[in-house]
């Protein structure tokens, strides 16, 4: 054993011992900008409680995991975000995915579609079927799922302002099948909030947006029971540029605020609470994602239990899909994005996450190639399979470092959702209806993102082929997939006056009267909505009908 | 730089459906925190909408924004509709930026488009692209030059 | 572009010269003054100016809109400039709230963002002169946005015909708006957001103001202008109070022409321009003559001489030089 002339007993006495060696930087700090020593020992974790604060896989508060078996039970969800192109277009990349070991169906809509728009409205041009698939009527949506049956896939759906219409396109393809509603599976994103702050697929103001979550929410409970109701999302506002606080922040008081919604609406929260599903981000600050991941599931179980005082412990528990960040992606050098992805999904994967998409190489150019896509999710599979990190639950825990960092993330973001509570008097509803007034959100992300990119600049984060190891005279050329938008904007189109012309018109007519009597009421949109899907009413027709009841939203620009 | 950049204002256009707007608007805090006049259209406008804007407040720089790949029918439109309204193109700096494949760049250039960024570039590169520009046009200079994904390129006219 | 093309163009409404013409008054060009001078003449007799006032958040921009859809919907065609700070530190400025997206391709609606940027005194009689192009161009309404916030934007608002103040609830900003002297030339009052919290509160404050107002000055003969508190809401799914402010700003028009107000408001507006640009000349003047001015500033310090006198005596001597011709630009 080695010794010292002093007698090392503790930090304090190594550093005064230590510190004398020149280091690299002044100061070295995560992602999110908190400050990281130099070393962890057991003195920096003694504000940590093995049973109350860390536990047990599968027992509150969950830090270690929502499954008392994890992955040794069964390999997270390889669920791959995809769409393009026509409904046929996507079902054949679904077909392929599936074949390739993909475990659960993720639907990409162009934006038309994400913005309750049909294919011939004025603004769909240049982007039906480029970014995600076209869906106009319930005939898209079936052509979607030709040859997939709904009691065998779980579908998950990334769509908001729109969300009752395409989760109601589900509900009315199950009858379709002859399967029961009750035991479909899936997520349907509806998360209006986060829309606000960060990803701006705006239609409805906010107060009405809300009010159709909560028809969701009380529709879903009874009917689809096995279906997650809405997938709480910190991915968008960390791809507009926050950091990992406030995404974790962010995202929880979202949900935070949905939960109150459902109590003032009179529904079950231990039948609720097991249907909300959560979706993060994986960034590049490897430890500081795993620290996120563990304090997010910490910090929902205490609020569940103890501010809502739910007794089912399946309520407790915080769920989560993750994706690789996008904005981290190079347009230089693009190869080095598998490495980049590798990284932030074995974060993921460490940080215990249910389900998981890992993103294409290619991905800063344009929509991935089908070798780009399969690369990604080949990465899924090797660290799953290969690397043996399933092997054992949550092996990260203990790591002074790490406990230190999942505390200090907690202790932040708690403080912001203490912040956006107290803007609402006590109420976190109200605090979001201010915060989003008052641009508060907008800022604190535009803050961060401003900061960030000066930071780059000024190369103080250094990014790979970007603003470090840059090649000279770089040849910036990939594969890519090629959509020709014109011709499919054509097709569907055309399929929108072949409908119209053939469909029932009184029964499309009365079906929107009906969506627009329960809205004016104040009643349960969903029932009349599906009515009007089978009546193969479009989806900008649906939207039409709320966007004359509740007016429309735009995003202020004032900086 | 010599120039003064508060008489030279850019509009910043996010024209098309996609929502992505935090490239834009770090570029519209970074173009006012650098001296210039900065007009921001907010999200979801059309070609007609940008167009016009453009053409009303007589703009020196015209920037515009996509990530979902709807340049291609966008950017055609816009500057068609720019002619079309008496605008001569080479008075004005017409930038594009965001996710442009590289086989676009040349389509872009010869339409008209002065400079094509990709995410990466540095700010300033940007604002020094603008203030070389500007002073090419002002003085009707020979030698042309172009921004093309992450590099600074110059061309003789043929 | 020559002047004289722009000016057929303006006569002949096409926008792309309008906004041209903006842009030499705008960046202080020559061409500006040319075009002022050969074009004051056609401007149209009954434009109707308007200012809307109110601090950031007021929900001025959404106002605006409502305002003006109302207007098109009378088939009255609007102009708008939209003033905004720049920023003291870098000069920059981020302009533009623009408007609702119906209007962005309306024909008979104008939108164009200033910068109140360093144009201490200046931003009045460039607004002005922006004002007279405008009006050549022949819109029924011109519409002047702005926050209000330092003397040169409140100075931009006396040069209005109907000067709209907005707040709202809960702003606290009673004390900042007495202090910009905004209060004081307000024609008409609008409490926007009317459903927050508060309101009534808003409107109770400016009733007693405007109470303690009239009562100053009940002894004059002319009719009185009362000036109107409107409760509006400007979201489209619940809106309020649109219609009626709408017609009192054209009630307060009818009035000023009635009265025979709107010439003096049209008189005073070219008085201060008329001051402005003569203080400018004589400015210019006495830097010209630097080495009088050097002489005199000399004897000032070293206690000669007061600085009283010798500005007397400086502009005593060019006066008597008569030199005012050939030496500014806008002789």
């Amino acid at each position: 054993m080695i010794r010292t002339e002093k007698n090392i007993m503790n930090k304090k006495d190594w550093e005064e011992e230590y510190v004398k060696y020149k280091e690299r930087k002044d100061h070295f700090k995560t992602l999110s900008g908190i400050n990281v020593d130099r070393l962890y020992t057991p003195e920096d974790i003694t504000d940590v409680d093995y049973n109350e604060d860390i536990g047990y896989p599968g027992v509150y508060p969950f830090t270690r995991g929502p499954y008392p078996t994890m992955y040794r039970g069964r390999i997270w969800t390889y669920r791959m975000f995809s769409g393009f192109g026509l409904a046929e277009d996507t079902n054949k990349r679904w077909h392929m995915l599936l074949k390739n070991g993909e475990t659960g169906l993720s639907t990409a809509f162009d934006f038309p579609t994400l913005m309750g728009r049909d294919s011939d409205d004025p603004l769909a041009i240049g982007e039906v079927g480029k970014c995600g698939v076209a869906i106009d009527t319930f005939e898209d949506f079936k052509r979607l799922f030709e040859g997939i049956r709904t009691d065998e896939v779980s579908s998950s759906f990334t769509i908001n302002p729109p969300a009752a219409i395409i989760y109601g396109m589900y509900n009315a393809l199950a009858d379709v099948q002859g399967v029961d509603r009750k035991i479909l599976r899936g997520t349907i994103q509806n998360d209006m909030l986060k829309e606000f702050h960060a990803q701006n697929t705006l239609v409805l103001p906010p107060r009405p947006s809300l009010k159709i979550i909560g028809d969701i929410f009380e529709f879903g409970v009874d009917v689809n029971p096995k279906f997650n109701l809405i997938s709480i999302s910190g991915y968008h506002i960390r791809e507009a540029g926050s950091t990992a606080v406030q995404e974790l922040a962010f995202t929880l008081a979202d949900g935070m605020a949905y939960v109150v919604l459902a109590k003032e609406r009179g529904i079950d929260l231990n039948k609720l609470g097991p249907q909300l599903s959560f979706f993060f981000n994986s960034h590049n600050d490897f430890f500081e994602e795993v620290a996120k991941f563990r304090a997010a599931r910490r910090i929902w179980a205490r609020f569940m239990r103890e501010e809502m005082g739910t007794t089912n412990p399946e309520a407790w528990k915080l769920k989560f899909h993750t994706q690789t960040a996008g904005c981290s992606l190079t347009a230089q050098q693009p190869l080095n994005n598998i490495v980049r992805t590798t990284l932030q999904a074995f974060a993921a994967v460490l940080g215990g996450t249910q389900s998981l998409h890992t993103n294409s190489f290619d991905e800063a150019w344009a929509l991935p190639s089908d070798e780009a896509a399969r690369v990604a999710l080949r990465t899924q599979q090797i660290i799953a399979y290969e690397s043996n990190v399933a092997n054992t639950i949550d092996p990260l825990a203990g790591s002074y470092f790490v406990e230190n960092l999942t505390r200090r993330i907690e202790e932040k973001a708690l403080e912001y959702i203490d912040y956006i509570k107290e803007m609402g008097d006590g109420n976190i509803l109200e605090g979001e209806f201010i915060g989003i007034d008052q641009e508060y959100f907008i800022k604190e992300i535009g803050d961060s993102a401003y900061k960030d990119q000066r930071n780059v600049e000024k190369r103080e984060r250094i990014v790979v082929g970007v603003n470090e190891f840059v090649l000279e005279d770089e040849k910036l050329t990939v594969p890519l997939l090629q959509i020709n938008e014109e011709e499919l904007r054509d097709i569907q189109v055309k399929r929108i006056e072949q409908i119209k012309e053939r469909r029932d018109t009184k029964e499309v007519e009365s079906s929107l009267e009906e969506i627009q009597a329960a809205a004016d009421e104040d009643k349960n949109i969903m029932p009349p909505i599906i009515r009007a899907i089978k009546a193969l009413a479009t989806e900008g027709e649906i939207m039409g009908v709320l966007k004359n009841v509740y007016g429309i939203w735009s995003k202020p620009t004032l900086l | 730089m010599n120039m003064n950049r508060s008489k030279i204002k850019i509009l910043v256009a996010k024209p098309g459906l996609d929502g992505h707007d935090r490239g834009a608007r770090v570029l519209c805090r970074f173009f006012r925190d650098s001296g210039y006049e900065v007009i921001y259209t907010g999200l979801h406008k059309t070609a007609e909408e940008v167009a016009n804007a453009a053409l009303q407040e007589d703009v020196d720089v015209l920037g515009m924004s996509f990530l979902s790949g709807a340049h291609e029918s966008y950017v055609p439109k816009i500057l068609n509709l720019l002619k079309n309204n008496g605008v001569d193109l080479n008075e004005i700096v017409i930038l594009v930026g965001g996710t442009i494949p590289e086989e676009h760049f040349k389509r872009l250039i010869d339409l008209g488009v002065d400079g094509v960024f990709i995410p990466g570039v540095p700010l300033n590169e940007i604002s020094d692209f603008i203030d070389l520009k500007i002073k090419e046009k002002r003085d009707k200079s020979e030698a042309q030059h172009y921004f093309v994904g992450t590099k600074l390129i110059q061309k003789n006219p043929v | 572009m020559m002047v004289e093309e722009i000016i057929d163009g303006i006569k002949n409404k096409d926008i792309r010269s309008l906004a041209r013409a903006i842009s030499w008054i705008e960046k202080e060009k020559d061409e500006g003054i040319e075009l002022i001078k050969n074009l004051h003449h056609y401007q149209k007799e009954n434009t109707h100016i308007i200012g809307i006032t109110g601090f950031t958040g007021v929900g001025k921009s959404t106002l605006l809109s409502r305002i003006i859809e109302r207007y098109r919907s009378m088939g009255k065609t609007v102009g708008v400039i939209a003033i905004d700070p720049s920023s003291p530190f870098t000069g920059g400025a981020l302009l533009g709230d623009r408007l609702r997206l119906s209007m962005w391709t309306d024909p008979g609606v104008f939108y164009r963002s200033v910068s109140n940027r360093g144009r201490m005194g200046g931003l009045s009689r460039m607004i002005g002169d922006i004002i007279t192009t405008m009006s050549v161009f022949g819109f029924d309404k011109i519409i002047i946005e702005t926050v209000g916030a330092g003397q040169s934007e409140v100075d931009v608002i006396k040069i209005v015909d109907t000067s709209v103040v907005v707040l709202m609830p809960g702003m606290g900003d009673r004390v900042q708006f007495a202090k910009a002297g905004i209060l004081e030339i307000a024609d008409i009052f609008v409490v926007n957001k009317s459903d927050l919290v508060g309101a009534d509160r808003v409107r109770q404050f400016l009733e007693e103001m405007l109470n303690f107002k009239t009562s100053e000055k009940r002894d004059s003969m002319q009719e009185e202008w009362k000036i109107p508190i409107i409760m509006t809401i400007g979201e489209s799914n619940n809106l309020k109070g649109i219609d009626e402010l709408v017609e009192k700003i054209d009630e307060h028009f009818d009035y000023l022409i009635r009265i025979g107000r709107l010439k003096e408001i049209r008189k005073r507006r070219a008085k201060n321009e008329i001051e402005m640009l003569a203080s400018d000349i004589m400015l210019r003047i006495c830097k010209n003559h630097s080495s009088d001015l050097d002489e005199y500033a000399s004897k000032v310090a070293n206690k000669e001489i007061d600085h009283y006198t010798a500005a007397k005596k400086i502009v005593e001597k060019i006066m008597m030089e008569n030199a005012i011709s050939n030496t500014s630009r806008y002789t």
